[in-house]
């Protein structure tokens, strides 16, 4: 049966649902828009689901490095055990209660906030250092136009410095200009990336996660 | 069964087989094999297998060439003739000339027709009636009989016969190797060792071994050079064989000579039984394994030939001794221990003139080339050519060699991989400066100045509230983080303020997992902060998760009651009294879509895109996904309302909407931090790039010093 | 009309990738070297000697959105790194945010182990969901750099400004890190933090580089095609629009 899926029947499955939800976003068929929004909604379910199976991984790991007593195991604990308070809190007492407000409000909202004060100590050391590591032209760019940028999104001591800041300044308009030009070519090279790959996916001509 | 082992790989094969049906190597060899056909190749001793050499490789030299010629007009074709005449050694220098022909020659070994008599007589190939002898009677059933065997067979009586007429043809004791020989004088000297076997056996020992004659190819050439007697021993055995007097007819051949007897299978005429002895290795495929004859040797007649050989060879003989090498007495004297030591090639040329080489392959013959001492020279090499010459270079690459030697058994301490040093001083002192900056601002903040220029995106958005009926049904895409909670609190503060103050009814849903919890509170504190009393399932309600991606994206713009069904805490969502007349998204009065996140904010705007009125479409982004929407929000004609982005914007619409909020309060502290992250940045980067470049110098430095 | 414009464009492209891949057999194309891959290739090699892993970040790409484009480079990295390191004494191991690729992931390696003929161990803790949210997926997989001696971190898929503690991580541990993403904030990201950032298509181009078969090549082919047909197309349009046509 395992190698039955795995034979070139999954390939044709997945070459027939793909291209009836493309042509069904292409083509306006009463039949195939059904169709596809059939396929639609399978695949909304799948995602949950798949969500499920990966909390459950989740446990499972951390229940393994539980048993095997390392010294990581606190973690696993803690884990585990804030894993199980939220899930009696959320299921018996609703999102509604306060309790479970104050576990947002003062439990996950405080942690995650803290997590992005790392991120922007971390963004700070890392540019501070980009120089060392990568001494280049494009290091050195890159560098200014972070200052430039930081510079022009706030007035330094209360004061707007008219080329700088507003809307017709010369940040304004690098940011229309050169930015969104420049945010515009990545992002056709990052849809053409990713059109192609869908093609490989699509047609059976590459499966980058299995056989 | 009866078998036969392989010589090559010791297999036993059937006994009708000629060659190995393993390794394909020849059982019988060649010359052993009664002759049947054309006999010339085994009679030389080159197998058939030998192929011809090419005209355009001649390898003979030109005096041998001329040699041959020579002898081969000189030979008349009676070469086959001769049986027993043709004895082991070929006396006469046509013989081994025309057998190094055979060796040598351009042409076919089956296209000669010189064969060395004594090959002849061995193969008993003669054309005459082969005469059955104990010997042969052996030979002929298959074993093939050692050609020095071939004294005592059944041949020698017709080779009596005939040997008359050879000699008369040509002498036969030119040929013959036992010329000037006197076997009681060998037998005294070389069997020294043996004092009784040589008084039990007073035969006839040639002191010249049976194997002269034979090729050295077909000897054992290690044997053939280390045993090869000393001139001392060699003149002893001369001068032995000068006193001791000749046998009478006969007497030697009632005896079995010493050297006969110490061949191999002398155990099996001491009663052990009779079976045939593999010969060396070297010869093997080449000599016939030995058999035991029945018949003594001491019981042969030998030919009256063979009588007057002995007569007749002495006096040559002795002047042969005296021009043995060292190498051949050491045979000799081997053959006194009973090896069966190959002996060279005497040459017994009667043409005692013709000197006989005495180093190299062709030792022992007559009538070649002298290398020595003439052409080869020994020189003692010049001092120049004995020191080595060697470059600076060499000597430096032999000198790392050997180094490279010496360190190998060294023990060398193993780097420890350089991990990055986490600076954790110079992130601590960023941390605090931020803290210090914050903390600053907010202090500050009573008397911060918010932003003057009306943002353009904030306009759009005031105005879009503004037009909002009371009690508006709004839909609120939240999909935040609770990291960036604080920021999106302070961009849409404002904004959710102004439609509370509306009475606007507000539908949750989020297209991550946290997004849910996170609308819930920003609603929550929005009215907590403003003084407004909306309570959940009154003042909003919360669809929850919405699944699926993209995907789920587009299937709750086309059918957002189906998708969507119920309220996170599993009441019906759309049978309220506010939502009843929800089905479509343009069914709500504005759309507010609240993301950190660009790709969905791209992914939700690419899918709403003909499902919701422009008009009642805004987003409030994070500073970071504000250029990747602005292309929307500039377009003509536009695909959003409004793009309300990161705190400036809040603060802006605070400040137009006169109603104070967190944007305002956090503006300072934010303007702080922005300015210290870039003082830091600034500083930072030029302390590293100092670093780097005086680390380049030091490199580049100590690459140059080098 | 945007709807049959689409289409059209999605089978040229179609027609060019198959063209390609057929012509690749017989001239194939030149990839320009791209000093990421040429690193990781050594690396790789220094990892398995040293008995250190490889850990790939796969990011937290939903199956149902565009972004899993690069999801789908990241699981092809990581087949082929397994397919080269499985072998080792620490085989390569991948950390995803998102459900269903973890469960992709899982299904790469066990395909990988099978080829192989090694029967797989342990999958769920080699192809594991670290968090269901970016920071929590970057501080677990910040754990898994930290306790698996990790010596090379790719993070190839849909990764935000969450990648920065990923990198950091990464840093600390003096470990490569060749990172690619399809979202623009973390391109922005990996240009400071990480030692060899991936711009653009660059990370789409990650396969072809790590093996020779002529589909990814031809991949590479068309859409360099396509991107000179954008410009084109571009100015011409420009051009046009200027002089009022």
């Amino acid at each position: 049966m395992r190698s039955f899926l795995r034979s070139p029947f999954s390939t044709l499955i997945t070459l027939l649902t793909g291209l009836v939800v493309l042509l069904g976003y292409f083509l306006d068929i009463e039949p195939l828009r059904e169709l596809r929004f059939r396929f639609l909604q399978w695949a909304v379910l799948l995602a949950a689901v798949s969500l499920m199976l990966g909390v459950f991984n989740l446990l499972r790991v951390h229940w393994s490095r539980l048993r095997e007593s390392t010294s990581k195991a606190l973690y696993s604990l803690t884990f585990l055990g804030g894993f199980v308070l939220a899930v009696l809190m959320a299921g018996l007492l609703g999102i509604q209660h306060f309790l479970t407000h104050a576990v947002v409000d003062y439990v996950i909202v405080p942690i995650e906030a803290s997590l992005f004060v790392v991120i922007l100590v971390t963004l700070i050391y890392a540019l501070t250092r980009s120089l060392q590591n990568r001494f280049s032209v494009f290091s050195l760019v890159f560098l200014l136009t972070v200052l430039f940028s930081l510079l022009a999104s706030v007035p330094l001591l209360g004061v707007e410095i008219p080329f700088l800041h507003g809307g017709e300044s010369i940040f304004a308009i690098g940011q229309r200009v050169l930015g969104a030009a420049g945010v515009r070519g990545l992002l056709i090279g990052v849809a053409l990336g990713s059109v192609i790959t869908g093609i490989r996916v699509l047609f059976g001509l590459d499966r980058p996660y299995g056989e | 069964m009866e078998t036969q082992r392989c010589p090559m790989c010791g297999r036993p094969n059937p006994p009708e087989l000629e060659v190995c049906q393993y390794c394909q190597a020849r059982l019988k060899p060649l010359w052993a094999e009664p002759s049947t056909g054309s006999s010339e190749a085994r009679e030389a001793g080159i197998s058939k297998s030998k192929p011809g050499l090419e005209p355009e490789e001649p390898l003979l030299p030109d005096w041998l060439i001329a040699s041959r010629g020579q002898m081969s007009d000189e030979e008349p074709p009676q070469s086959e003739e001769r049986g027993e005449d043709a004895f082991l050694l070929p006396p006469e220098e046509v013989e081994i000339d025309n057998f190094l022909g055979d060796l040598f020659s351009d042409e076919p070994a089956e296209e000669k027709e010189d064969v060395p008599e004594w090959l002849q007589a061995l193969r008993g190939e003669k054309i005459s009636e082969p005469q059955s002898s104990p010997l042969s009677e052996s030979g002929e059933q298959g074993e093939p009989l050692p050609f020095w065997l071939g004294l005592g067979t059944g041949e020698t009586e017709q080779a009596h016969a005939e040997s008359a007429s050879a000699e008369e043809k040509v002498p036969p004791f030119t040929e013959s190797p036992f010329e000037g020989i006197d076997f009681d004088s060998d037998l005294l000297s070389l069997e020294e060792e043996k004092p009784a076997e040589i008084g039990a056996q007073p035969d006839i020992q040639p002191s010249l071994s049976p194997f002269e004659g034979i090729e050295p190819f077909l000897l054992e050439e290690e044997k053939l050079l280390s045993e090869s007697p000393s001139p001392v021993e060699e003149k002893t055995a001369l001068r032995a064989e000068e006193t001791a007097p000749l046998p009478a007819e006969g007497d030697w051949t009632s005896e079995t000579p010493p050297w006969l007897e110490a061949l191999p299978g002398l155990e099996w005429e001491q009663g052990e039984p009779r079976g045939e002895e593999m010969p060396p290795e070297f010869l093997q495929g080449v000599v016939p394994p030995f058999v035991e004859a029945d018949e003594e040797l001491s019981e042969i007649e030998f030919p009256e030939w063979l009588n007057q050989v002995e007569r007749s060879i002495e006096p040559e003989l002795e002047a042969v001794m005296d021009t043995l090498t060292p190498p051949a007495i050491e045979m000799l004297a081997d053959q006194e221990e009973g090896e069966i030591v190959p002996k060279e090639v005497e040459e017994s040329h009667p043409q005692e003139d013709i000197p006989i080489e005495v180093v190299g392959p062709l030792h022992g013959l007559r009538g070649v080339l002298p290398a020595e001492p003439l052409v080869a020279e020994q020189k003692k090499p010049s001092k120049a050519l004995s020191e080595l010459l060697v470059t600076d270079k060499q000597r430096a690459q032999a000198e790392l060699f050997l180094r490279l030697i010496e360190e190998e058994g060294k023990p060398k301490p193993i780097p420890a991989a350089k991990r990055a040093k986490p600076h954790t001083l110079w992130r601590a002192l960023i941390f605090l400066a931020l803290v210090v900056a914050a903390t600053i601002g907010y202090l500050l903040a009573p008397f911060s100045t918010p932003p003057q220029e009306l943002s353009v995106g904030v306009f759009d958005a005031m105005q879009a509230v503004n037009q909002l009926p009371a009690q508006a049904p709004v839909l609120l895409i939240v999909d935040l983080e609770g990291s960036d909670f604080a920021e999106m609190q302070a961009t849409t503060g404002a904004m959710l303020d102004q439609m509370m103050i509306k009475g606007a009814f507000f539908v949750l849903v989020s297209a991550n997992q946290n997004g849910a919890l996170q609308a819930d509170r920003l609603l929550r504190e929005v009215s907590r902060l403003n003084g407004h009393h909306y309570q959940p399932s009154v003042g909003w309600v919360n669809l929850g998760y919405l699944p699926g991606g993209a995907a789920g994206m587009q299937a709750f713009v086309q059918s957002l009651t189906e998708v969507m069904p119920t309220t996170i805490d599993g009441d019906a969502a759309w049978q309220s009294d506010r939502l009843k007349n929800i089905r479509t998204l343009s069914d709500f009065n504005l759309v507010v879509v609240i993301t950190e996140d660009s790709t969905r904010a791209r992914q939700w705007l690419e899918q709403m895109k003909g499902h919701v009125p422009v008009s009642r479409l805004i987003f409030a982004v994070s500073a970071q996904v504000e250029p990747i929407l602005r292309p929307y929000y500039e377009a003509n004609p536009r695909q959003v309302q409004s793009v309300l982005a990161g705190i400036r914007d809040g603060a802006i619409y605070e400040t137009q909407a006169a109603r104070r909020g967190w944007a305002m309060q956090l503006w300072d502290a934010y303007t702080f931090v922005v300015m210290m992250g870039i003082a830091l940045i600034f500083l930072g980067s030029l302390v590293y790039a100092l670093f780097a470049l005086l680390a380049r110098r030091k490199g580049r430095a100590e690459r140059e010093g080098r | 009309m945007s709807d049959e414009i689409g289409l059209l464009i999605f089978l040229a492209l179609g027609v060019l990738m198959v063209f390609f891949t057929v012509v690749q057999r017989k001239k194939p194309y030149t990839l320009r070297e791209l000093p990421a891959f040429q690193r990781l290739r050594r690396a790789i090699g220094l990892a398995v000697e040293d008995g250190r892993r490889i850990h790939v970040a796969l990011g937290r790409g939903n199956v149902m959105s565009e972004n899993f484009g690069s999801s789908l480079i990241g699981l092809g990295v990581l087949k082929r790194l397994t397919g080269i390191a499985l072998i080792a004494d620490r085989p390569p191991i991948a950390s995803s945010g998102e459900g269903s690729l973890m469960l992709l992931a899982q299904q790469g390696l066990q395909a990988a182990h099978r080829r192989l003929g090694i029967l797989p161990q342990d999958l769920p803790r080699k192809a594991l969901l670290t968090g269901t949210t970016p920071l929590s997926y970057a501080v677990g997989s910040q754990m898994e750099i930290r306790d698996e001696r990790v010596a090379v971190d790719l993070l190839i898929g849909h990764l935000g400004n969450e990648a920065a503690l990923i990198c950091d991580a990464s840093h600390q541990q003096g470990n490569l890190s060749i990172a690619g993403s399809d979202d623009l904030t973390a391109q922005a990201v990996f240009a400071a933090a990480a030692t060899h950032p991936l711009f653009g298509e660059e990370v789409y181009a990650a396969v072809a580089y790590m093996d020779d078969e002529a589909v990814h090549r031809a991949s590479l082919q068309a859409q360099d095609l396509a991107r000179w047909i954008i410009i084109l197309f571009l100015i011409i349009a420009s051009v046009v629009k200027l002089i009022g046509l």
